[in-house]
Order: C-alpha cells, then structure tokens, then sequence
C-alpha cells in the first residue's frame, strides 16, 4: 500500500519573529516497496518531511495518507502508526540507552509477545545486517564508537521488520565498509522483504545507487522527481539549482555534452565504466 | 607544532589497549588528514591533542607545553581548536551570535572585539544572516557550520575537526573546506582533520591511517595508486580515482591518477 502526501505545508515557529515555512505544497508518492530518496541541502526540508509523514509533526495544511487511511486514524491507539514504520534519526546514537548491545536491539521486541527463540533470532539477524558480530553481544553501549553506536541504533530499527523504513543520513559517519554492508542491506531488505523505504541523504551517489527514484526539495518546495535517467537528463537544470552530481554522473553527462553516446543506467562505477570503455572503443573503431 | 611521543591509550588498561607506541610530529601551517576504520581511534586521537584526554604513557606536546600538565591546559585550548562530530554535544547558547561569542566572552575580551569576531566568523561559514536564530531550531547542517564558527571566532593556531562535515550538503562541503584552506594560507593554520571521505582532504600534506593501534604516515599520491590497500583499509578512493582504477584494468588506458577532476578526465579520454 503506498504513502501518498497531497499539498503538504508545514511552518516551525508560527507567529514568532523566526516564522519558517519549512515545506510548501509537497506532494509526493511512496509506491509500494519501492525505495524513494530524498536530495536537497542543509534546511531544505528533508528532515521536516520525514517527521511529518510519521506524525511527529502536524501539517498546516494538506494530507497524509498511509495504506489507503488519513495520519490522524494512526492516532488512535488501537492503530500504531510505529508498528508500520520504523525510523532511524539522525543522530541515532542518541537513542541509546540499554547496557548491552544484545539489550538495546531486542527492547523494541519486548511488548510484541515473541518467543525468547524468535527474539534473538531476529536480534541476531539484525545485528549481523549492520555487521556487528557476536563478539559484540553482550559489550557495553557506552564503550562503542560512534560508527559503531549508529550501526546498533540502525539494528534495533530494523530488528521491529515493520512494513517501511525511513533512514535520516543513515550513512553519515561510518567508515566504507559499513556505508558498503548497509546499502546493501538496504537493497536485499527491500527485494526479500518488500520493505518500502524512505532514505534522505547529502550524497546522491549512494541514493542514485539503491533509490528507484529521488526527489529534490529546495527551500521547502519539491522541485524534481524522478529516476537516475531523468535526473541526468535535467543535468543542467538541476546543477543550476544547486544540485551536485556524483562526479561519476558529472562525466557521463561531460562526455555526452561532448557528443559521446553513453547509453543506459549507469547506477555504479562499474556499469559507468563498463560504458565509457565500450563507448571509447566504438570511437577508436 | 604539535609533538606526541611514545603515546599509549586504552580506556580499559585491562582489557585493550586502543593505541600503542604513537610517534609523530604536526608542523605548523601543516594539513594532516586521519583516516581509519570505525572504531580504529580517530576520535581518541583527537581528544588526546587538547588533553581532553590524557596518555598512559607517553606525551602530548602542543608548541612545548604538556597536556599532561594541568597548569598548561589553558594555554593549550586557546591554541588548539576542537570540534566534535555531533554539532548537538557542543552548542550551548540560545541564539547563534551567543554561541559564536562564548568562548570569547570567557576570555575576557573587549566588545567591540568580539563583535568584530563574530560577524566576521559567521560570515566564513555564511551563516550571517542567522545571528538571531536560536541554534536548536537550525538544520544539522547550519549547527555544523555554527559550531565551525565558534572555534574561528577562537583564532586557533591548530584546529582539530572530527567529521566535521559529516551534515553537511556536497556545495557546503566545498565551501567550508575553501573556507579551511584559506585560513591556513592566511593565518597558517593547521589542520588535523578526520573524515572517511577522501575527496576532501586531496590538499592534504600528509595521511595519517590509524590500524592496529598504531599511525601510519602516508602521501595521498601514494594512497591513490593502491587502491586495493585503501579498500582493504576501509577506505574509499575518491571517485574519479576510483573509475579511472575500473578503466585502468582494461589494457588500453593508462590514466594517471594525477587527474582528480571530471573536466581533466574527459580532457584525457577525448585526446
């Protein structure tokens, strides 16, 4: 079932001398299990919407809907709107609060009436997806670093399996590997699980790498919609507005202003690669 | 400059030493990255140049004065600036300009010379038109560049950043990293800057990897050539260097991983 906003506005500090308009007239489309990524600069938004579409925040105007019912039917407490989305926050080490790491992940599971066998197995599965072994079960939250606190608080998010998963700059702080482990979580939860998800981030290449489409807000406004192709295809448009290609993306779109014909998705290093070198060889010949 | 000797640190002596036998020298006007693993040391290292904590064994010297001394802290932290990864844990004022002024309100310094520092800090960060704003209702982008602020306003001799730009956009990376450079061309500042991004530190003088417990020194150049290294490290390549590796195993180009950027690539491929 999608996610769908219509005109959503949303303004912090109504009638006070630091009024912000934060979001104007979003409207947007979450597909069911589909991957959706949210682009733009610091203060564009990105957070807000996210807040608002889990009803941490009430917009001024406009609507909600998750699974064919309007956000305030989630407020009801017969209807939990946390057990269908899960969200990892910004600053997820700030969360934290149980000693052990095993603690930390299975809290989450507590009221759910699970049998200790399916908790620590769901904790364990969990815990592996963000790679933290078993060696780290049972150490004490406070004596991790924080690459390694943000991969827990992600684990006890995705340990609830809840129907959508909303990432807030999942990856910022964490080293290659772990950014490497949990995009490619991010991909394998979502086409095993069909879990939809929502990921907001400063580096579009990760995003353009995992996300079936990217939306781009500016100053509260949503000003482009679409798959990688579209993206590349507004090149210009879209670097005028701020927006910064990956610079694997930056070459495809030189080369082609160049009149090379690179042809394809081009999602990663390897197919952009793959193409500029069966491009170049096209030319040679 | 900044000289640490025989440094030994665990949090746990017990249990695990976190850095052993740690030896280097910072000069000044130097740029020094630190790159490593999760959990490899970085942000001890860094916590360790201003005696926010102190080594088992071994010294801390920042132009002479020891970490370890407690008479010396003072001196040390008004010439050692340090930012923390989470802009959250520092920003203590109710309005930007408060925050920025801070630490030179406790220095005793004249207005009109805080003003005048303050104005001048947030412009560097281009956060000027934002004076008045309570810092909690900002992004945490514009905290980042508020916490930058309130250590430029400081006019620290060395400043240690700890993921500073991990909230921030790609165009306000590349300003506030213009910002930093320029700073050390003018006042000779010297950077020690921890990231696990490698596409900002390509001015780097020197890299620092912290694995094992241990630094090793490095060059970028030599970095970049030996990218199977830096992936085994954790480490990723930036991403030019990174696709002309992926063409490079194809026979016919011999791309020199000099070029760093995407017009000076596309230069090479069109020859």
């Amino acid at each position: 079932m999608p996610i769908i906003l219509k005109n959503v506005s949303y303004t912090y500090q109504i009638n006070t001398p630091f009024m912000r308009k934060a979001l104007r007239d979003i409207n947007l489309h979450l597909g069911n299990h589909e991957i959706l990524g949210i682009l733009g600069g610091t203060g564009s938004g990105k957070t807000t919407l996210l807040q608002i579409i889990t009803g941490l925040l009430t917009p001024d105007s406009g609507q909600i809907v998750i699974d064919e019912a309007d956000i305030k039917h989630y407020r009801k407490k017969t209807v939990n709107i946390f057990d269908k989305i899960g969200i990892v926050f910004q600053v997820p080490e700030e969360q934290i609060f149980e000693k052990s790491v095993f603690a930390e992940v299975a809290f989450g599971l507590q009221k759910k009436k699970l049998s200790p066998a399916e908790i620590s197995r769901r904790v364990e599965s969990a815990l592996l997806s963000v790679g933290l072994s078993e060696d780290y079960y049972q150490r004490f939250t406070y004596s991790l670093s924080s690459g390694e606190k943000r991969r827990l608080a992600i684990a006890s998010v995705l340990v609830l399996e809840t129907e959508y998963i909303f990432f807030d700059e999942p990856t910022a702080g964490l080293d290659y590997e772990g950014r490497t482990l949990l995009l490619d979580n991010i991909k394998k939860l979502n086409e095993e699980k069909r879990i939809g998800m929502i990921i907001v981030s400063h580096d579009p290449l990760e995003l353009f790498n995992v996300c079936h489409k990217c939306v781009f807000l500016k100053d509260g406004q949503l000003i482009f919609s679409g798959d990688l192709q579209a993206w590349r295809d507004n090149y210009e448009f879209l670097t005028g507005q701020g927006m910064v290609f990956p610079k694997s993306q930056q070459l495809v779109c030189e080369l082609k202003r160049r009149g090379w014909d690179l042809k394809g998705e081009m999602k990663n290093f390897e197919e952009v690669a793959a193409r500029i070198i069966n491009c170049y060889d096209d030319i040679s010949n | 400059m900044i000289e640490f000797s025989q440094v030994e640190f665990s949090y746990a002596p017990e249990q695990y030493q976190l850095l052993q036998d740690i030896s280097f020298r910072i000069e000044e006007g130097e740029f020094v990255a630190v790159l490593g693993r999760n959990a490899s040391g970085k942000s001890t290292l860094a916590r360790l140049f201003n005696g926010l904590l102190l080594p088992d064994c071994g010294n801390v010297k920042i132009d002479g004065l020891d970490t370890g001394n407690p008479e010396e802290l003072l001196a040390i932290r008004q010439k050692v600036g340090f930012l923390f990864p989470s802009p959250d844990r520092q920003l203590i004022a109710d309005m930007v300009e408060d925050e920025v002024a801070f630490a030179l309100e406790n220095l005793g310094l004249p207005t009109n010379e805080i003003r005048a520092r303050v104005e001048a800090a947030l412009e560097m960060v281009a956060m000027e038109n934002y004076k008045k704003h309570p810092p909690s209702l900002l992004s945490g982008g514009q905290k980042q560049k508020i916490c930058i602020a309130g250590i430029l306003s400081m006019r620290p001799k060395y400043m240690v950043l700890d993921e500073p730009t991990s909230r921030l956009d790609p165009a306000e990376r590349i300003d506030i990293l213009a910002t930093l450079m320029s700073l050390k061309a003018e006042w000779g500042l010297t950077l020690i800057y921890i990231t696990h991004h490698v596409e900002e530190i390509i001015a780097a003088d020197r890299v620092f990897i912290l694995r094992n417990r241990h630094v090793d020194d490095f060059s970028l150049s030599e970095l970049l050539e030996k990218q199977e290294c830096l992936l085994q490290l954790g480490i990723e390549p930036p991403e030019i260097s990174r696709l002309i590796y992926l063409l490079n195993q194809n026979k016919r180009f011999e791309i020199p991983y000099e070029i760093l950027s995407v017009t000076n690539l596309a230069d090479f491929l069109c020859r």
